[in-house]
């Protein structure tokens, strides 16, 4: 600190600390306080202690919260509400639900790949629809440690259940659909497992409601793999790609939507509302 | 009489054949409230559906004048009056101290990111963990972890504080530091806890509520609650006779509790493990345990 060749009246002093000044005088007479240890002295008499500990809290404050993870500030950036992106950034088991979709994806890829052309399309029809059914049960099974305590807290149920299923599938539907447009021979059956997907996923959420992950994804895999089992023995897998198949599964997926809604509202996953 | 915080009508729980609870009436008021009872009880399962972390069975619970069991609205209002710290709990992988409590802050609708992160700190410093806030919850110590926990509970200062056994894992002078944490807290509201530990039940609670097999077995102050084991319990250069538990002391005496004293007894100021202890012999089906 050098030895200033002038001091701040004590007028200006008093109205700085009041916070009187407007930013031009206000950043003068700090540019000022930083060489002056005769004015800092005289102004720190004339702070008040309770702005002195609020301005305190305030750094105290910016210097204790971690920084935003980049994935995060694009998720707010794009318009997600913070309370939302706070709720995916503690889903960091997700990464296990990601890591199995992936892996399910690339068993249907190769499985697929292996089989002859009758068969390929029932292994593709079959596995593809339960690759985001795996993602969704795996996410409801690991990523909420916290379930006792969340339980007992008043944030919706049904927002962080939808918030779950929704990251879990952004992985798992991607790569699926990817594996279906790179395996050689899946032609329009890439994007035909979509609404039966939909449709055994939302039903997965409802048996959430009453049973566990565990027995809810293998009680919606077990019915698609028997049903799917028997097109294959009418020699019908075919069927699943007909409008009138599509039309089924879109109406069965509202109906399983409209569900989900009115269950998770009142039930969610883990049991009480 | 106030108003009290919390009550429960005929509440009880099944779990298919097993009756875990049985029909309970509750009114509890402002102070801290110890739970006491031996290991299946019921004192989780009284903990929960008073958490509104479990249905009951039967009956009726309110926190604050909100239905716990009614309609999910009321369900929601009566969850922003209360905090539940349970017994096990479990902490999401890679998050440090502050974004558990900043999560479970969203969780209870602080949306202000700005507020909200000064309730993290406030019950950060509260817990003494401030200087580790940066630090992973998988690197904390047992004892910090059980402390982070307990912060949950603490945040925005709510009516009803339920704690299941909140000093597990605790060195002495952090349970100490607990104690006055919980009872400044239960100055405007009221802490329920359930402990093993019964020196915090004397140095700490008001109330004490006796559990076992489900059912209420005592229900009151302290003070009566250790006045129903005045005049039997004793030192004595050998046990009593029929004593239910006796142990040398560090003087080389023995102190007894119940049973007949010999000539040299002489009878000493019990404690609330030692009326816990009478309380639990006075039933036949745990009679034979006892001894």
């Amino acid at each position: 600190m050098t030895r200033a060749r002038w001091h701040a009246a004590p007028g200006l002093l008093a109205r700085y600390a009041s916070g009187g000044l407007d930013h031009p005088a206000q950043a003068a007479v700090e540019t000022h306080l930083a060489e002056c240890a005769s004015c800092q002295a005289d102004a720190a008499k004339l702070v008040a202690t309770p702005r002195l500990d609020a301005v305190w809290q305030d750094v105290v404050l910016a210097i204790s919260a971690p920084p935003t993870p980049l994935s995060h500030r694009v998720l707010r950036h794009i318009g997600v509400p913070e309370s939302d992106v706070m709720i995916l950034r503690s889903s960091s088991g997700l990464y296990r639900p990601w890591v199995l979709s992936v892996a399910g994806a690339l068993v249907c890829a190769v499985l697929t790949s292996l089989a002859n052309d009758r068969l390929q399309d029932l292994l593709f029809l079959m596995v593809a629809p339960l690759v985001p059914v795996l993602a969704v049960v795996s996410a409801y099974d690991w990523t909420d440690p916290m379930r006792e305590i969340a339980v007992a807290t008043p944030l919706s149920k049904l927002r962080i259940a939808l918030l779950r299923t929704a990251a879990a599938t952004a992985v798992a539907v991607p790569v699926t659909v990817s594996v279906g447009l790179i395996v050689p021979g899946i032609g329009d059956h890439a994007v035909v497992w979509l609404l039966p997907s939909l449709a055994l996923t939302l039903s997965t959420l409802v048996l959430l409601t009453w049973f566990t992950a565990r027995t809810a994804g293998s009680a919606t895999a077990g019915a698609w793999a028997a049903f799917m089992t028997l097109l294959y023995s009418s020699d019908a897998p075919h069927v699943i790609a007909s409008a009138q198949a599509q039309v089924a599964f879109a109406v069965a997926s509202l109906l399983a939507g409209f569900l989900v809604l009115r269950l998770l509202s009142a039930r969610p996953v883990g049991g009480y509302a | 009489m106030t108003t009290p915080i919390a009550t429960l009508r005929g509440v009880s729980k099944r779990y298919g054949s097993t009756r875990a609870l049985e029909a309970t009436d509750l009114d509890l008021h402002r102070g801290v409230i110890g739970l006491l009872g031996p290991n299946g009880a019921g004192k989780t399962t009284l903990l929960r559906l008073i958490a509104s972390a479990l249905p009951p069975s039967t009956g009726q619970i309110t926190v604050a004048g909100h239905n716990v069991t009614g309609t999910i609205a009321e369900r929601t209002a009566a969850r922003r009056c209360l905090a539940y710290l349970p017994q096990e709990v479990g902490f999401p992988r890679g998050m440090t101290a502050f974004d558990f409590l900043d999560y479970i802050a969203v969780l209870k609708e602080w949306r202000a990111q700005e507020e909200r992160h000064r309730e993290v700190l406030r019950v950060l410093a509260l817990v003494q963990l401030h200087d580790r806030r940066t630090v992973r919850v998988s690197a904390l110590s047992g004892g910090q972890r059980r402390r982070l926990a307990l912060a949950q509970a603490l945040m925005g200062n709510p009516d009803l504080v339920v704690l299941d056994e909140p000093t597990t894992g605790l060195d002495p002078e952090q349970r100490a530091a607990l104690r006055g944490i919980l009872s400044t807290a239960a100055v405007h509201g009221c802490v329920l806890l359930a402990t093993h530990q019964t020196e915090d039940v004397s140095a700490l609670c008001d109330r004490v509520i006796v559990l076992d097999q489900g059912r209420v077995r005592f229900d009151g102050t302290v003070p009566q609650f250790v006045s129903r084991a005045s005049g039997q319990v004793w030192i004595d250069a050998a046990p009593t006779d029929g004593a239910l538990s006796s142990w040398r002391t560090g003087t080389g005496a023995v102190k007894s509790v119940g049973g007949r004293p010999g000539p040299d007894a002489s009878a000493v100021e019990p404690s609330v493990e030692d009326a816990y202890l009478l309380l639990r012999a006075e039933d036949p089906e745990t009679q034979g345990a006892m001894r």
